[in-house]
């Protein structure tokens, strides 16, 4: 099933394109994650999705309803985590928790408990007296305790421990193992997408610089590093995002294959982070990288790995 | 809807509680107090006063921008609306009763506590001041709740600037050179009007006003980025 599909979404703030003709879809059961430096769009995009923000053009659709249609029945069932908190601070969890129970059709209380247990969430004190940490773990709960089909989540590990950080990227891991949950993810800490998304899209200056499945990512991309004198010759566009220093050059290629073909030795080839995705996509300086105009997609084509073939998959 | 009462009452809780106390306490005092020109009038500003001190407090519950998780939430904009009107209407009728019961049922000779006289008129006052501020709250759903704050001000020093000014024009103008304060001056306009008339077009200018300030938050709160 088609969870969320975004066409040609355009949104100005005065004259300025926060997102200029993003294109995404993404089906149940995936995790998408959406990397991009600060300012490319990624907070933008996602209040988009729940009407937080409103618009210029294109279409958004959440269950295959208009996202401005049937706002409340939709919101029911995605779980938003915001960047920052904006929980209601003067109250304690338990009241939190009530409010919640009112609103949402499908709360879970014994859910929200386990995860108020695990996440070490003092019930009595006042939400406003929580860590950063805390509040986040809290958001988290909250977004994962009415049987949300969707979550959507904003920097959720920004400006949090490496062990809080390995505590969500834990839970994510285990609700992907219920058959409906579907995960939007934006974040520029790409390490942490690194063990769980499945789609990657690279946005920048409000538009997709770069979309790749994960098996894509393994099996076509890759860091290349080598002599300058590689980049004398005719590299046929294989490198992208070059930069270079006094050892020589890095690259990131995602013709792997064309590469060890065509330069074997010479080159030496890494596995690709998403961060190595990200800032070669986008780097400024060295060569230009290639700005394609890329749209991501993530088809329902049973697997991953399916779901596109090379560029095949990019609109 | 009830998600947002709920909210409004789980997180005003300590100021609705010390609200309620506090005005009970004032209403009483004002029970036992002699020799007041004018004891409806008093009753009248003070269930204002109260009604809008539970809708203020909401509106300042609001601060850290946490009506974008209450978005997120199963909530329409229109539902925000909805409730914060709802709130204002429900603030109201609590201030109007405190009003009411304190000025004009309660009255214990023994302990010294005498009714004021609160009758139909006062409690239309009550009502009639209460519609005309919520034509503040289109500005909230604008600009969040520290404009309410600098609108609150600028109505308090714009009253000041009149008093003064207005003073000094009357005083000026009348040959007897008595001093004559502005709201002196604005009050005895309608003391000298027919009392159902004057508080009947009250309410009719509140409920005008209240019906505009709910259709401007509703059109500028749908359509607003947050």
């Amino acid at each position: 099933m088609r969870v969320l599909e975004i066409e040609n979404v355009t949104k100005h703030y005065r004259k300025k394109a926060a997102l200029a003709g993003v294109s995404i879809e993404l089906d149940e059961g995936y995790v998408m994650g959406i990397v991009g430096p600060n300012g490319a769009g990624k907070t933008t995009l996602l209040k988009a999705i729940l009407n937080l923000v409103r618009i210029d053009s294109g279409r958004i659709s959440l269950f295959g309803t208009r996202h401005i249609d049937a706002e409340r029945a939709t919101r029911d069932r995605i779980g938003f985590v915001h960047e920052e908190s904006y929980l209601y601070e003067p109250i304690n969890l338990g009241d939190l928790e009530r409010i919640c129970r009112a609103a949402y059709t499908q709360w879970n209380r014994q859910s929200f408990r386990n995860y108020v247990d695990r996440f070490e969430l003092p019930p009595k004190r006042r939400i406003k007296e929580y860590s950063k940490g805390m509040k986040m773990r809290l958001s988290v709960a909250v977004a994962l305790s009415h049987e949300a089909e969707l979550i959507v989540m904003d920097e959720p590990s920004s400006g949090l421990d490496p062990l809080v950080r390995r505590e969500l990227i834990d839970v994510i891991g285990e609700e992907l193992a219920r058959e409906n949950r579907t995960f939007l993810i934006a974040t520029h800490i790409t390490s942490d997408l690194d063990r769980i998304a499945d789609y990657v899209v690279v946005l920048d200056g409000g538009q997709v610089r770069l979309s790749v499945t994960r098996d894509e990512m393994a099996d076509n991309y890759a860091l290349c590093k080598g002599g300058t004198e590689v980049l004398a010759r005719d590299t046929n566009g294989c490198f992208r995002g070059v930069s270079r220093n006094e050892f020589g050059f890095t690259a990131l290629t995602s013709e792997r294959q064309e590469v060890a073909k065509r330069f074997g030795d010479e080159v030496v080839m890494e596995r690709a982070t998403i961060e190595d995705l990200m800032v070669h996509t986008l780097a400024r300086t060295g060569e230009s990288p290639r700005r394609d105009g890329l749209q991501i997609v993530a088809r329902d084509t049973g697997t991953p790995e399916g779901a596109s073939d090379g560029d095949g998959g990019v609109q | 809807m009830k998600a947002l009462l709920l909210k409004e009452i789980l997180v005003q809780k300590p100021s609705v509680i010390l609200g309620a106390f506090y005005s009970l306490i004032f209403f009483a005092l004002l029970g036992l107090a002699r020799d007041i020109e004018n004891p409806a009038m008093i009753y009248a500003l003070s269930g204002i006063g109260v009604g809008w001190m539970i809708t203020l407090g909401s509106i300042g519950g609001d601060r850290g921008n946490t009506h974008r998780f209450t978005l997120s939430l199963p909530i329409t904009r229109a539902q925000a609306v909805n409730g914060k009107f709802l709130l204002a209407v429900l603030s109201t009728v609590y201030g109007t009763a405190c009003a009411a019961f304190f000025g004009g049922v309660l009255a214990i000779p023994a302990i010294g506590f005498v009714s004021r006289g609160i009758n139909g008129l006062d409690l239309l006052r009550i009502t009639a001041g209460m519609l005309i501020l919520t034509g503040m709250l289109p500005f909230y759903f604008r600009f969040g709740h520290m404009m309410i704050r600098y609108f609150l001000f600028t109505l308090v020093g714009l009253g000041i600037v009149a008093q003064v000014a207005g003073m000094i024009a009357l005083t000026l103008s009348s040959r007897g050179g008595r001093s004559i304060s502005f709201f002196d001056w604005l009050f005895g306009l309608f003391r000298n009007s027919d009392p159902i008339h004057t508080n009947l077009v009250l309410v009719a200018i509140g409920a005008g006003i209240c019906a505009i300030a709910y259709l401007a938050s509703m059109l500028i709160y749908t359509r607003r980025d947050l």
